[in-house]
């Protein structure tokens, strides 16, 4: 599958890993790219590989388990790791044949693996060796033991009797629940809180509540390369053009087609004020956790402008509708062009003199500062991404480590902090939001001219002819609350294998180091801290929305999926 | 003290929430709304059903011989892609967003299309406004068959064909 | 005398039915600071209203909430009787009463947390708990205090500093709101509360603000103005400008953490009571 070989090493480390996981672990290069490169390992060798990667300087974006029986009578796991310092993805693929399924577990060596490890031995029915806790993630109690929702013989709109799920996990002591439904929890979760006196000892948490099941649909029948960004967009209400243009990008790079430059600009603009209408909603939300209402109000109506700028260049205040495979729809006119400038003045003007106020509030300071601390080595250890990586010292922006669409053409700074704690991680925020707005003027300035859709591409033109079967691509994008990452193996018309990782899914096991040993008051600041979203982070597969329904959540009745964090 | 700068930035905002719904709504010109098809431009040609990513447009034979392009606003995303791709130019986009209702029929509207059928066999070929206009343009000989299905027009073709040179069919 | 006594309760009524419009009106004060529309200045009594409406749903955890919530409503109305008295009526006895009920609304509020059969009211209960311990002996030493030896001159009114702060803490608004901390505990005390019980509940919780909104205007005028008229009006008025402070107050702080409030306020508390102590004993000239 795909060019075999056609590797051609851009800097010397690069090709020092891709030679000593050919020659020394016994791999062979499947496909590459100038970004990427697969690589093919025995499976005895994975958890040495990944070891040695980790230690080299990767972090762990995810792991991708797909169904490949169809194509060679095997299952396979694909770990996608980042080399953040050289912009460069290692894709290490092992095998696992159909009547033998199972792969190493990595998490020892690579802790940031836990969650999707456990996500391919729900969804694909590989079964991990070496791991001391094998438990559910994602499927709910009352789902059937053999009925693996990603593979192929499951009907997307297959919905399985529900079973009363025998082994009951409870945890020991008792808890103080916070959720599924919670004041301070926007969507379905589930932490329970341990705790002594006023004091967190620990944590439980138990999620994908909210699984919709938009990755196998993606595969299905129902959609079309053409309609996915549309779906994409779906799955967070908040940065939901973020997963739009990373499935975009994935697919642009599988059909071999740049965008003109024009709509990387656009895209790259509203990637922007995504982020500077998501990152001054936080601000505000952080804000009326902490009991000052004030500065919730304030900061959402200084939003307000952004989304009424967002709804005047793509037509929604959000789900923009704008992508599509090739450009965008719409334009950046000069009376357009105006309203930003104008607006984004203004909201820079009106956010400082806020931020100064939010900080200056006694009860915000002291609560922040010093609470839901993040070591940097903890930070490191399970790979987090966005501004909770960023305020604990760890120097990674996909925006600059990967540069993708304009952001060669700003210049900007990524605010970095050591502290690791709440503070840090709303000044981090609050230091973005005015990068951005310097980003999208300085795009405005140099806005070059052109078409904003590829000749070969349109509404019209069905694109799904342009996006061979058998390709492979990674993208990323830093979105507000960190690095977002579509992994996309492409199959006749659309995806095979559509793997979307959201931030949150890679923030929420550091809630755990977090949250200890902190006062009950503070936890849900710390929750909101990593700026949780929870329908991205739940966004796959569970087709099955009736089961849920039907299952009664207690609260002290965690179930086979409780787990420990 | 520094917190008392909320007074002057409160002072500075002025009252900004509106008293909506006694007033109206704010919507900008690039906002996108619900869709309207016109029935007189609409030809029943699909086009428009294949592109909708939530399915919200669809084309549903109904027993009485008529094609129905049904359109549920419960399912629109609002995306504007068929008034992009429509041929005929027949779907408006509109700033309509106030749809709540207590029924989901109201959420529904349907432009319905005769069908034609073959005079022959019966089966039904197509929406008659597409099909009159297709034959329109293309004119001649060619117009006579417009109401034959390929099927029935080939034996017809045939027939006559034969009949010309002699042959009993 | 009977002018008094009819004026005294004129002034509960007035509070019963002001109390929940000044919180409509607090509520417009937040609002217009967060640029907001708020609402009309009856919202509060038709949320009540409304309430009253509802089914009666007794939590869980048995009739003695409810019991327990009647009680305290009951004892907040008390309350309000007592201090609407003592504007007229300064014997010691009234001073005590007034305390008492100070106290027993308090204890109200700390069972009614601990009946509900729910962790989040219970933690809601123990912080109520502190915020009681930091204010309210104060309050309590400090009505005794005036009650006893009356407020003799001017330089008395330093009184007023530690008088209003425990009054602005026993109100439970921000910061000082964590029993109930919404974003965090979930309503806390108040959690299983629905309905009626809710609402009588907020009558009892706004009276008991209407009180310490009145208080520190109720323990000096007696003694400073001799008109009772005179007395009501000017007591009316302050009641409503410290209810409007303290609504801006609110707006202005964010929400405590239980330990640092625990300290904070009851050095503070302490130190002012200390401070009109050693002047109120310092000898005259
Ligand atoms: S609206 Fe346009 S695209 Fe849709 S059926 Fe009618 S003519 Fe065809
Ligand atoms: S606007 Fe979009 S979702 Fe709505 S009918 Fe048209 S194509 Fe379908």
């Amino acid at each position: 599958m795909g060019e075999q070989g056609r590797y051609l090493p851009e800097c010397p480390e690069m090709s020092e890993v891709v030679r000593k996981l050919t020659e020394e672990y016994g791999g062979h290069v499947i496909f590459s790219r100038e970004s990427e490169v697969y690589i093919e390992v025995p499976r005895h060798e994975l958890k040495d590989v990944a070891k040695y990667l980790y230690s080299s300087g990767a972090f762990l974006k995810t792991c991708a388990a797909v169904d490949e029986r169809p194509l060679n009578r095997s299952f396979a796991l694909y770990h996608i790791f980042g080399m953040d310092s050289k912009g460069y993805d290692v894709i290490v693929k092992v095998s696992a044949p159909e009547d033998d399924a199972w792969v190493p577990s990595t998490v020892d060596v690579v802790p940031a693996a836990d969650w999707c490890e456990l996500e391919a031995r729900d969804m694909v029915g590989i079964e991990l060796k070496g791991r001391r806790l094998v438990r559910r993630l994602v499927l709910p109690e009352d789902w059937p033991e053999d009925i693996h929702p990603l593979r192929k013989e499951v009907p997307h709109d297959f919905r399985p009797p529900s079973v009363k799920a025998e082994s009951e996990f409870r945890p020991p002591e008792r808890g103080i629940p916070i959720g599924p439904y919670h004041p301070v929890l926007h969507e379905p979760e589930y932490f329970e809180l341990l705790v002594e006196g006023e004091t967190v000892v620990d944590v439980y948490y138990r999620g994908f509540h909210v699984h919709r099941g938009i990755e196998k649909l993606g595969e299905s029948p129902r959609f079309t390369y053409q309609k996915i960004p549309f779906l994409a967009e779906r799955i967070c209400g908040i940065c939901g053009f973020v997963h739009s243009t990373c499935a975009i990008m994935a697919m642009e790079k599988a059909a071999g087609i740049r965008p003109p430059e024009r709509a990387e600009f656009i895209r790259t603009i509203v990637l922007e004020l995504e982020r500077i209408h998501s990152h001054l909603l936080w601000v505000g939300v952080a804000a009326h956790v902490l009991g000052y209402d004030a500065g919730f109000m304030h900061t959402w109506r200084v939003r307000e402008p952004v989304m009424i700028l967002s709804e005047l260049i793509t037509g929604s205040r959000k789900t923009y509708g704008l992508n599509l495979v090739g450009g965008v729809r719409r334009d950046i006119d000069k009376d357009k062009m105006e309203k930003i400038m104008k607006t984004l003045d203004r909201v820079e003007k009106e956010f400082k003199e806020l931020a100064n106020l939010l900080v200056s509030v006694p009860q915000i300071r002291r609560r922040a500062q010093g609470t839901g601390v993040l070591t940097r080595s903890e930070a490191r250890a399970l790979s987090v991404v966005g501004p909770v990586a960023r305020a604990s010292g760890l120097y990674r922006d996909v925006r600059k480590d990967y540069p993708y669409l304009a952001y060669k053409e700003a210049s900007f700074k990524v605010p970095l902090y050591t502290e690791g704690d709440n503070l840090a991680r709303v000044l981090v925020r609050v230091e973005e939001v005015f990068e951005s707005i310097s980003i999208i003027k300085q795009l405005l300035d140099k806005l070059p001219g052109g078409p904003i859709m590829h000749e070969k591409c349109s509404a019209i033109i069905p694109v799904d002819e342009l996006i061979p079967p058998g390709k492979y691509a990674v993208a990323a994008i830093e979105a507000p609350r960190g690095e977002d990452v579509h992994f996309l193996m492409t199959g006749e018309g659309r995806p095979y294998r559509w793997r979307v990782r959201a931030p949150t899914y890679q923030n929420i096991p550091a809630l755990r180091p977090m949250l200890r040993g902190d006062p009950l008051a503070d936890a849900p600041l710390t929750i909101a801290s990593i700026d949780p979203c929870f329908s991205c982070t739940d966004r796959a597969l569970v087709i099955d929305v009736r089961t849920g329904r039907a299952r009664t959540i207690k609260l002290w009745d965690g179930g086979v999926g409780t787990c420990r964090l | 003290m520094s917190i008392m700068k909320l007074l002057s930035i409160a002072a500075k905002a002025k009252v900004v929430t509106r008293r909506y719904p006694f007033e109206p709504p704010v919507v900008t010109e690039g906002f996108r709304g619900k869709i309207e098809v016109d029935p007189k431009l609409c030809w029943g040609c699909g086009v428009c059903t294949r592109i909708c990513p939530p399915n919200a447009l669809t084309l549903k034979k109904r027993e009485d011989g008529t094609l129905v392009l049904s359109y549920f606003m419960g399912r629109c995303i609002f995306c504007g892609m068929c008034a992009e791709v429509c041929p005929r130019g027949a779907i408006t986009v509109t700033k309509e967003f106030e749809l709540a209702s207590l029924t989901a029929e109201d959420l529904v509207r349907d432009v319905k299309h005769d069908v034609v059928r073959c005079r022959i066999c019966g089966r039904v070929i197509g929406p008659t406004v597409e099909i009159r206009e297709a034959t329109k343009s293309v004119g001649g000989a060619e117009a006579k068959y417009y109401d034959l299905c390929p099927e029935c027009r080939k034996l017809v073709v045939a027939r006559g064909i034969m009949t010309k040179v002699g042959v009993r069919p | 005398m009977y002018l008094e006594i009819l004026l005294a309760t004129a002034l509960t009524v007035a509070g019963v039915v002001l109390a929940p419009i000044y919180d409509s009106l607090e509520r417009k004060i937040k609002a217009r600071l967060h640029s907001r529309v708020g609402p009309p200045i009856l919202q509060t009594w038709y949320d009540v209203l409304k309430l009253l409406a509802k089914e009666l749903v007794i939590p869980e955890g048995g009739y003695f909430t409810a019991a327990v919530v009647l009680t305290e409503l009951f004892l907040s109305i008390a309350l309000l009787v007592s201090v609407s008295f003592l504007l007229f009526f300064q014997s010691l006895t009234m001073y005590v009463l007034v305390a008492v009920f100070i106290s027993a609304l308090s204890a109200a509020t700390l069972v009614k947390s601990v009946t509900q059969n729910n962790l989040f009211s219970i933690i809601g209960g123990f912080r109520e708990y502190s915020v009681v311990l930091s204010a309210e002996p104060f309050l309590i030493l400090l009505v005794l205090l005036i009650g006893a030896r009356g407020v003799t001159d001017l330089k008395s009114l330093i009184g007023l500093a530690p008088v209003v702060l425990t009054t602005y803490v026993m109100t439970a608004r921000i910061p000082f709101d964590i029993a109930e901390a919404e974003p965090e505990i979930a309503s806390g005390i108040m959690i299983e509360l629905s309905g009626p019980l809710l609402a009588a509940n907020e009558l009892s919780l706004l009276t008991r603000r209407y009180v310490m909104a009145a208080l520190p205007a109720y323990l000096f005028l007696p003694w400073l103005i001799a008109n009772p008229l005179l007395r009501v009006g000017l007591g009316l008025a302050l009641t409503l400008l410290t209810w409007v402070i303290f609504a801006v107050v609110a707006v202005l702080l964010g929400r405590t953490r239980a330990a640092v409030m625990l300290k904070g306020t009851t050095v503070a508390a302490l130190t002012l009571t200390l401070l009109f102590i050693i002047v109120e004993s310092v000898p005259y000239g």
